[in-house]
């Protein structure tokens, strides 16, 4: 009795309702004339005993609430006046999750960090290849059994150190933003893991560096034509630090991207949301906060500043993030916008491979194609940075 | 701090002259230079306050910024590091 009708799984049926359409059953004939929809046809259900609150004759559609074999009944009726409906039973909608089945919960699995898996890099078939991306931080264990076939350069800025990381911050950044995905043991950690890496060692062993080491950091990394630079450093500042507006704008000038950590001086489980810091609120530095692994904004993660380009630009994961260490311990999980940055960073890399796109064009695409988290602008900028799929190439 | 006390500052060069050509007269006006950062139109010096002040005048001298230090930030309070 029925029209053709095939249920969904987003759709359950309501018992004992059906929606009427008086139209032409062949789509391609005109419907039935509006004298039809507004005289009859409210006329046949009224005889029928059914309500016309529910029927609406600009749409010759009615709602009825019906018996099956009193609705057949009536469908006959209704054929006998040349009016013969439609029927389909009435459906519940409900709203549909996000596209992708995107989750709002992670944890590190045995492929992938959590990180990796929040940001779609588990599933992203661009890897970074041909994209230079500079880390400037605390050097970097270059014998680090998982970057052995790697091509990695690296370089100290800071007095009386070599390049190599005696802190493990800037092994661990690294190993977010440019680690393997399938590593010999443990989680995959890396987003861009075929991109070229620079080590820049701008911070000393005590994780500390100055304007001297940083800037000198930032210009080898153009000379050397990085397309990406992450730097997972800043200073508790509100005051925007002149040479970094410079240096940001003559990246950008230069097709090269500044991506820098928002600052980890909030608390905001004690009510301060504190402020995102030098050098990340320069006007053309890409500011990161950190979110935890169900993508709430983490305690610490610093919130927009009121100057130009203190704004929070877009977030990454940042708390609980397992990627490489230096010596024989190898591997270590620790917390900050220091780790939201380099997977941004990462992210970015892969977005620089699938499009083509450097600097602003590239700064834009990433803020375009970051994940809503239903959490305010001045927290987490446009949301959670996306790995490009290999449906997204351009 | 007294203005003969000596520090580090950058010295950010307008757009339109490369730092390479202006080196001279910074250290003609008392500064030490210690870097020049061509690709960023920069240059890292020492000198007082004073020297930083006159440099503050040269009409290829876009801004002097005494220098600032910065952490790394993968270490916060509160937050478990293993």
């Amino acid at each position: 009795m029925f029209s053709n009708y095939s249920p969904s799984a987003a759709a359950t049926e309501v018992p004992d309702r059906f929606v009427l359409i008086f139209d032409a059953p062949d789509a391609t004939a005109p419907g039935i004339a509006a004298q039809a929809r507004e005289q009859q046809v409210p006329q046949l259900l009224s005889e029928q005993g059914y309500s016309i609150s529910e029927y609406y004759p600009a749409l010759g559609i009615a709602v009825v609430t019906s018996k099956a074999d009193q609705l057949e009944d009536f469908r006959q009726r209704c054929a006998g006046h040349q009016l013969p409906p439609s029927v389909v039973p009435e459906l519940v909608y409900r709203i549909l999750p996000e596209s992708g089945s995107a989750t709002s919960s992670y944890t590190d699995n045995e492929q992938f960090t959590w990180g990796l898996q929040a940001v779609g890099a588990d599933l992203s078939t661009y890897t970074g290849k041909g994209i230079n991306v500079a880390v400037l931080d605390t050097g970097f264990d270059a014998t680090h059994p998982d970057f052995a076939s790697r091509t990695v350069t690296t370089k100290s800025f800071v007095e009386g150190e070599d390049a190599n990381d005696g802190h493990g911050h800037g092994t661990h950044c690294i190993g977010t933003s440019c680690g393997p995905r399938t590593p010999e043991q443990g989680p995959g950690y890396g987003v861009a893991s075929e991109a070229n890496i620079f080590a820049g060692k701008v911070l000393g062993a005590d994780g500390s560096g100055s304007d001297s080491t940083i800037l000198a950091g930032i210009n080898w990394a153009l000379e050397n034509k990085c397309e990406i630079i992450s730097m997972s450093l800043g200073a508790d500042v509100k005051t925007v630090h002149p040479p970094y507006v410079t240096a940001g704008r003559r990246a950008l000038e230069l097709g090269s991207l500044i991506i820098a950590a928002a600052g980890n001086n909030a608390q905001r489980s004690a009510g301060n949301p504190g402020f995102v810091g030098a050098p990340a609120n320069s006007p053309y530095i890409m500011a990161v906060a950190a979110l935890d692994s169900k993508l709430a904004v983490a305690d610490f993660s610093a919130q927009a500043l009121a100057v130009e380009g203190g704004e929070v630009n877009i977030a990454g994961p940042g708390v609980d993030i397992y990627s490489s260490w230096p010596g024989a311990q190898r591997y270590n999980t620790i917390s900050g916008t220091s780790m939201a940055t380099p997977h941004v960073a990462g992210v970015a890399a892969l977005l620089a491979e699938s499009t083509g796109l450097r600097a602003q064009e590239l700064w834009d695409k990433l803020v375009a194609t970051a994940r809503d988290v239903s959490l305010p602008a001045q927290d987490v900028g446009a949301g959670l940075a996306q790995a490009p799929t290999s449906s997204e190439g351009s | 701090m007294s203005s003969a006390q000596v520090q580090i500052y950058v010295i950010t060069v307008v757009a339109t002259v490369a730092p390479e050509s202006i080196v001279d007269e910074l250290q003609a006006h008392g500064l030490r230079v210690k870097q020049v950062l061509a690709a960023l139109g920069q240059i890292i010096g020492e000198g007082s306050e004073q020297v930083a002040a006159q440099l503050r005048g040269l009409d290829a001298v876009e801004s002097v910024d005494a220098q600032r230090t910065y952490r790394a930030l993968g270490d916060p309070p509160d937050e478990d590091q293993s």
